[in-house]
């Protein structure tokens, strides 16, 4: 009885830590992967541990300097959709004006659309401008403006007291 | 119920500022950049769209505008069972997101104390690493001779998951089962946040007056602090609803050819048959569907403003 009245409090506490568990598992099984030697090509069954993998982490083609130009991309579309949303959410939440709505739905509809629908309608654009994929990639910003945007209304919010 | 004593005394309510008279032009010029950003890559993406979607030809001779809106009905007349896979997938994982992101959203707001910040970074962690290598790693875990399906098989929840047509045979892998599970998977953190940043906004003394009143603790949740956290749970719904409909990495990893979704059918139009018209229609029959379910569904549930 009193390890059932022990499991009714402590509940939610299980379920939570259940659900962590759900959300961490493939991160361990990455890291304990990172150790095996596979036999071929694939790496999804369990050899013998090695530290193969880890003493050339550069050892794959293009590994670190696509690395740096991950981390190129995302610095710059940090500071991009930073500066951006901001100003919006500045924009929205301080101010009244006429074209509030058309601004919101402007804003939202990007985020109503399947990452997939945007990427096509990118590639759309950049085939009739018959432009070459390069380094820059304009679409991660698109894709965190409007995220951000929400973060930062939330916050101004805050600051603010509670918005009509 | 132990955060009801801790609760801070409340603050006193923040003054309101004087409405501004100056600068009527401000807010537009705070707009400008990132209206100009959204119109340059997000209406014109959308118009070109548009008009691809219309134009009949072929990849040697080139595309021109016909006007011909019969593409959409052919692609929706070959592909339904596409569309009707992604939205039945996807409202599946938000169920399951919702269901396994609650406890954890009320553990991190209300039970976790000092280990707050911890479950906090642990939630995000995931993140870290490339999604593509976290949803991978599923194939390790949900392998045919792993411990889970052995596990599921020896329970004789397989048996189950079979006559409900979930899976087939002695396998998850390359089942809609696999599929729904790597799209929790992958937007189970989109439901958290929301669902953490609208149950944390709660002040705990209202839990504790529902106690006064009597109310048990499932009464307490249903009439107090579930209502109160419906913002989190619309905006969490929404942020995993709409991204899992388009999502194609999961079934492309996870599934087989019985278990494409519509993200799929517009990734190889686009890139392997190169049918641009098709998959154009496609993605806007889509993002038709996704729009008039979400307004539907905000209308619903009476929450306007979403965050």
């Amino acid at each position: 009885m009193a390890f059932v009245n022990w499991l009714k409090r402590h509940l939610v506490v299980i379920a939570g830590l259940i659900t962590l568990g759900y959300l961490l598992l493939p991160n361990i099984v990455v890291t304990v992967f990172s150790f095996n030697k596979p036999k071929g090509r694939f790496n999804y069954e369990w050899q013998q541990f090695s530290l193969d993998a880890w003493k050339q982490p550069c050892g794959v083609a293009d590994m670190c300097g696509s690395l740096s130009i991950s981390l190129q991309i995302a610095t710059l579309a940090t500071v991009g959709a930073t500066i951006l949303g901001t100003m919006i959410a500045f924009a929205l939440v301080r101010y009244r004006f006429r074209a509030r709505g058309a601004v919101n739905s402007l804003i939202f509809l990007p985020m109503a659309m399947p990452e997939v629908v945007m990427a096509a309608s990118l590639l759309t654009l950049f085939l009739n401008l018959g432009a070459q994929l390069g380094l820059d990639d304009p679409d991660r910003p698109h894709h965190v403006l409007p995220q951000l945007r929400r973060g930062r209304r939330q916050g101004a919010r805050d600051v603010d007291g509670p918005a009509p | 119920m132990a955060a009801v004593t801790e609760a801070p005394p409340l603050a006193p309510a923040p003054e309101k500022k004087p409405p501004r008279k100056r600068g009527r032009l401000v807010p537009y010029w705070l707009l400008l950049p990132g209206i100009l950003w959204l119109i340059v890559f997000f209406a014109l993406p959308m118009i070109y769209q548009a008009s691809t979607s219309v134009q009949t030809g072929s990849l040697e001779e080139g595309y021109k505008v016909t006007w011909h809106f019969a593409t959409y009905w052919d692609a929706l007349s070959q592909y339904w069972p596409q569309f009707l896979r992604s939205v039945s997938y996807a409202a599946a994982a938000t169920v399951l997101c919702l269901l396994l992101g609650y406890p954890l959203a009320y553990l991190i707001a209300f039970r976790a104390g000092r280990w707050r910040n911890l479950i906090m970074v642990l939630v995000i962690a995931p993140f870290f690493t490339s999604f593509l290598i976290r949803t991978l790693a599923w194939k390790t875990i949900l392998a045919d001779n792993g411990p889970v399906v052995h596990t599921l098989n020896n329970l004789h929840i397989l048996e189950l998951t079979n006559w409900l047509g979930w899976t087939a045979g002695d396998r998850v892998l390359a089942t809609p089962l696999a599929v729904v599970c790597g799209l929790t998977y992958n937007f189970l953190p989109f439901m958290i946040l929301p669902l953490y940043t609208s149950l944390e906004r709660i002040d705990g003394r209202l839990h504790e007056a529902a106690g006064d009143l009597y109310a048990k603790p499932f009464t307490t949740f249903r009439k107090v602090t579930f209502p109160l956290s419906m913002p989190g749970v619309v905006s969490g719904t929404l942020l995993t609803f709409i991204p899992a409909a388009g999502d194609y990495v999961n079934a492309d990893l996870l599934g087989s050819t019985d278990t494409r979704m519509v993200g799929n059918v517009i990734q190889t139009q686009f890139l392997r048959i190169l049918d641009y018209p098709t998959a154009a229609a496609l993605s806007f029959i889509l993002m038709a569907a996704i729009l008039v379910m979400v307004t539907f569904y905000i209308r619903k549930s009476g929450t306007e403003d979403l965050v």
